[in-house]
C-alpha cells in the first residue's frame, strides 16, 4: 500500500525545461486532479459549499501565482491542501460572527486531524466504499439521495414533488445518510481485522 | 451526548439548519471528544463524496453512456469536481497565456449547474448605491444567495417563497435560503406572506424567528440589535455574552426590543417608532431632481465626497447676546458661504452657512433649500448613529487651540477600511476629545429640534439632546426649505477652559443631508469647507486633516 502524501512523479509534474504554456498545462491537469481532495478537506471546515467554492476559487489563484515555486519532488495535492488550508482560516476569520463557524480552537482541531485523512489513496478507497453501498440502496433511494445532493437544488423543491413535508422528507434523507455511512464503514474495515 | 443526536446535529450543520443555540452544542461536543470529531469528519466527507456523485451522474447522463466503472480513476474524480465541462475543451485551451489560465479556472467554478430559480429578485429600490459599483441593482434582477452590500438608499428583495425584504442602507445582508438570511449591519424589515411562518433573520447577536409576520430588525455598533414588530408576532432570541444564556423572548405588533451582548436580561423594551423602518417603497421611483439624474451620469463619486467649492469660513465674533429662534436677526456681519449641489442657483438643495461664537458658545446657522424640508423622522433616543439619514446638517468641528489646523487625527473606521494598524500615538491622536461631530435636525414626529454630539473620532458614544444645547428650525413660506439655528456651549465642545478666540484657524467641516420626502432614505448631500490640500476619496469623519478652515474673526 503506497503512501499518498509521497513525493509526486505523475507525467504531469512541471519541469524546470517546461516552457510557459507546458507550466499552464501541468498546473491545470494538477488541479483537476486534485480539486476533489481538496474540496473534500474543505467542507469539514466550513458551514456551506459556497464557502467552500470561494475558497478553492481564492486557493487555485494563490498556487498558480506560486506556481514557479512549487519543488516537484514534493506532493502537489499536498501542497494545494495547505494554501487551501490558509485561505479558508482567513475566510473563517471574514465569517466569524455566523453561528455556524467555530471557535478557532475547534476549527485547529477539526483542520489537524483532517489533513491526514485526505490523503488521496483514502479518498479513492471512500469513493469506491460509496459506490459499492450506494449500489446496496434501491433505485429510487439511490436517485433520491444522490438528487438532494445536486447543486443548485433546493430540499424543500424535492419534497414538495415527492409530496411530503420538507421535515418529513428530511428525516428520509437523514436515515438514507445514515445508512450509506454505516455501509461505507463495514466496507473500509482495515485488512486483516476480523 | 447520544450517537443519533450527534449525527443529527453534525447532518444538520452540513445543511445550514443548525441554529446557534445547537451550533454551540455541536462545538462544545467537538471540542472535548475525539469521537465527535471522527464522526463529524466522516459526515462531511460523505457530503463530498455524494456531491461528486451527484455531479458526476449530472455529466455522464449527457456525455458518457458506456457504463464504463472508473471510480477509481483520478481523472474520473477530476472530472466529477468540475461539473459540466468538457474536459478536452478545458485541457486545449490551457495552452495560452498565464491570465487566460487563471481566467479560465474562474470561468470552470462560474459553469456549475445553475439554480432552476433564482433565490430573490430585486422588486424595487429607492435612491441605491451598491457597496461595489459593479453590483448596479434595478428591479427584476435575479439575485443568488450571498451577501448584498448597499452605501445608502434601499433596496427590495422578493424570495422565491414570496417573503419580502427591504434593506435601508448603509447595510449589508447575507441571503442564506428563502428561509434564513444573515443581516450584518443595517435595517431591514421583513414582510412574510399570509399563511407562512418560519423565516429567520439573524444578526450577530440575536436570532429572529417568524411567527407569521411583518417586523424590522437594526444590526447596530457593538452587536447591539433592535427589534420591532408591525405585524403577527416573533421569537427574537438574544445571547449573553458572558453566559453564553440564550433569552427568548415573544414580541407582538406594535412592540419593540433591544438585545446586547452585554445585558444580563437578554433584552429591554425600547418605544415602538412607526416610522423608524423603511416598509414599503414607493411603486414609482420617486422624484428625481435634475442634479440626480446629472449625478448618475456625471460623477458618482460627488454622492459620498461632495464636490466642496470653500476651503474655509469666517467664523464672526457675535455682536450682541444671540436669541436662538431661527430667524438670524443677529447674523447679518456674519457673512458665512453658499454652496449648491451643482454650483447653479436654480439648484432645489443648497445652502447659506454660517458661523458665530462668543465666549460661552459657538452658533450655527444655516438657511438650506430642501424640496421635502423638516421631514427627519430618526428618532434621536432610538438612533442617534443614524440620524443624518434623514436630513440635517452635520458640523465637525476642532477646538483644539493647540493642535491648530489642519485637525491631525484620523477614526477607527479610517484604519479599519483600509486595514491598517494604527498606531499607539494614532490612537490617542483619534480619542482628541476636543474634536467635536455636531448632527443637528428637526425630529418631525416631536415637532422638536434635535442635536447628537460625539467627541474625539472613534463614534462610541453619543451626547444626545445635552442640556444646554438650544435649536430652532424655521420652515421657509413657500415650503421649499427651511432655516436652522443653534446654540451649543463651549463646554459641550470640551473647550470651556480654553474657547477659541480671535485669530485661531481651526479645523471644520459641514455637510448638509437630504432624505426622500418621508424622512427615512438619505438621498444625498453637500460638503463643504474642506482641506484642498487632502485627497478627495476620504469621508470627513474619517479624517481630520480633511477638514477645512475656520477663522475665527
Amino acid at each position: 500500500m503506497g503512501n499518498a502524501d509521497a513525493p509526486n512523479t505523475a507525467d504531469s509534474s512541471p519541469r524546470p525545461d517546461d516552457g510557459p504554456d507546458d507550466r499552464h498545462e501541468a498546473f491545470v491537469r494538477l488541479l483537476m486532479e486534485h480539486e476533489g481532495r481538496v474540496r473534500g478537506f474543505l467542507r469539514g471546515l466550513l458551514p456551506s459549499w459556497n464557502d467552500v467554492d470561494e475558497v478553492i476559487q481564492q486557493a487555485s489563484i494563490v498556487a498558480w501565482r506560486k506556481f514557479s515555486e512549487f519543488d516537484r519532488q514534493t506532493n502537489f495535492g499536498g501542497w494545494l491542501l495547505v494554501i487551501a488550508r490558509y485561505e479558508a482560516l482567513k475566510h473563517r476569520r471574514r465569517l466569524a460572527r455566523s453561528p455556524l463557524v467555530f471557535s478557532e480552537e475547534v476549527w485547529e482541531l477539526l483542520a489537524n486531524e483532517a489533513e491526514p485523512a485526505h490523503a488521496a489513496e483514502a479518498i479513492d478507497r471512500r469513493r469506491t466504499a460509496l459506490e459499492h453501498c450506494l449500489d446496496k440502496l434501491g433505485a429510487e433511494q439511490r436517485r433520491l439521495l444522490l438528487e438532494t445532493h445536486t447543486p443548485g437544488v433546493r430540499l424543500n423543491e424535492i419534497a414538495r414533488r415527492a409530496g411530503r413535508s420538507e421535515q418529513a422528507f428530511y428525516k428520509v434523507v437523514q436515515r438514507l445518510r445514515a445508512a450509506v455511512l454505516d455501509c461505507m464503514r463495514g466496507q473500509l474495515v482495515p485488512e486483516g481485522a476480523p | 451526548m447520544t450517537d443519533h443526536g450527534r449525527r443529527e446535529l453534525i447532518s444538520s450543520w452540513l445543511d445550514g439548519r443548525l441554529s446557534a443555540e445547537e451550533s454551540a452544542r455541536l462545538e462544545q461536543d467537538l471540542l472535548h471528544s475525539r469521537a465527535a470529531r471522527d464522526e463529524f469528519r466522516a459526515w462531511a466527507d460523505l457530503d463530498s463524496l455524494l456531491v461528486q456523485q451527484a455531479e458526476a451522474g449530472q455529466n455522464n447522463s449527457g456525455q458518457d453512456n458506456s457504463g464504463q466503472d472508473n471510480s477509481n480513476n483520478a481523472e474520473h474524480a477530476s472530472q466529477v469536481a468540475m461539473p459540466g465541462v468538457h474536459r478536452p475543451w478545458w485541457i486545449a485551451a490551457a495552452a495560452g497565456s498565464a491570465a487566460a489560465v487563471i481566467a479560465m479556472v474562474l470561468a470552470v467554478w462560474a459553469v456549475r449547474p445553475p439554480v432552476e430559480r433564482p433565490l430573490a429578485t430585486v422588486t424595487g429600490t429607492q435612491f441605491l448605491l451598491p457597496a461595489e459599483p459593479a453590483a448596479a441593482l434595478a428591479a427584476g434582477q435575479p439575485l443568488a444567495a450571498g451577501r448584498l452590500s448597499i452605501l445608502s438608499g434601499a433596496v427590495e428583495m422578493t424570495l422565491r417563497n414570496g417573503v419580502t425584504i427591504i434593506l435601508q442602507g448603509p447595510g449589508e445582508i447575507d441571503l442564506i435560503d428563502e428561509m434564513h438570511a444573515f443581516l450584518d449591519a443595517g435595517n431591514a424589515v421583513v414582510r412574510v406572506p399570509k399563511g407562512m411562518s418560519g423565516f429567520r433573520l439573524d444578526t450577530a447577536s440575536t436570532n429572529v424567528l417568524d411567527l407569521g409576520t411583518e417586523f424590522a430588525v437594526q444590526a447596530g455598533n457593538g452587536f447591539v440589535t433592535d427589534v420591532q414588530v408591525y405585524d403577527g408576532a416573533v421569537i427574537a432570541t438574544g445571547r449573553d455574552s458572558r453566559s453564553g444564556g440564550r433569552f427568548p423572548k415573544r414580541l407582538e405588533a406594535g412592540q419593540a426590543a433591544r438585545f446586547s451582548p452585554q445585558s444580563f436580561a437578554g433584552s429591554e423594551p425600547i418605544p415602538y417608532s412607526e416610522s423608524r423602518f423603511v416598509r414599503r417603497l414607493p411603486a414609482e421611483p420617486g422624484v428625481e431632481h435634475a442634479w440626480w439624474r446629472a449625478w448618475k451620469q456625471a460623477d458618482k463619486e460627488r454622492l459620498h465626497f461632495g464636490n466642496p467649492r470653500h476651503n474655509s469660513i469666517r467664523v464672526a465674533r457675535a455682536a450682541g447676546p444671540v436669541v436662538v429662534d431661527a430667524k438670524l436677526g443677529e447674523w447679518s456681519h456674519a457673512d458665512g458661504f453658499t454652496g449648491s449641489l451643482d454650483g447653479d442657483p436654480a439648484d432645489a438643495e443648497w445652502v447659506d452657512g454660517r458661523m458665530m461664537y462668543d465666549e460661552e458658545c459657538l452658533y450655527i446657522a444655516a438657511h438650506v433649500g430642501d424640496p421635502d424640508p423638516m421631514r427627519n423622522t430618526v428618532d434621536p433616543s432610538l438612533d442617534p448613529v443614524t440620524a443624518w439619514q434623514g436630513g440635517g446638517l452635520q458640523v465637525r468641528i476642532s477646538t483644539d487651540r493647540a493642535m491648530g489646523w489642519p485637525a491631525d487625527a484620523n477614526g477607527t473606521p479610517y484604519y479599519r477600511v483600509r486595514r491598517l494598524e494604527p498606531s499607539d500615538e494614532e490612537m490617542a491622536k483619534a480619542a482628541n476629545p476636543r474634536l467635536s461631530h455636531l448632527t443637528m435636525w428637526y425630529h418631525a414626529p416631536s415637532g422638536k429640534a434635535a442635536i447628537t454630539i460625539n467627541h474625539g473620532m472613534s463614534f462610541d458614544s453619543w451626547l444626545v439632546n445635552p442640556e444646554g444645547a438650544r435649536g430652532a428650525f424655521a420652515l421657509d413660506p413657500d415650503g421649499r426649505g427651511y432655516v436652522l439655528e443653534y446654540a451649543i456651549p463651549w463646554r459641550l465642545l470640551n473647550a470651556a477652559e480654553n474657547p477659541p478666540q480671535s485669530g485661531d484657524v481651526l479645523g471644520v467641516v459641514w455637510q448638509v443631508h437630504w432624505s426622500d420626502a418621508a424622512g427615512q432614505i438619505w438621498r444625498g448631500q453637500i460638503v463643504e469647507i474642506r482641506n484642498p490640500h487632502e485627497l478627495r476619496r476620504i469621508l470627513p469623519f474619517e479624517r481630520a486633516a480633511t477638514w477645512g478652515r475656520a477663522e475665527f474673526q
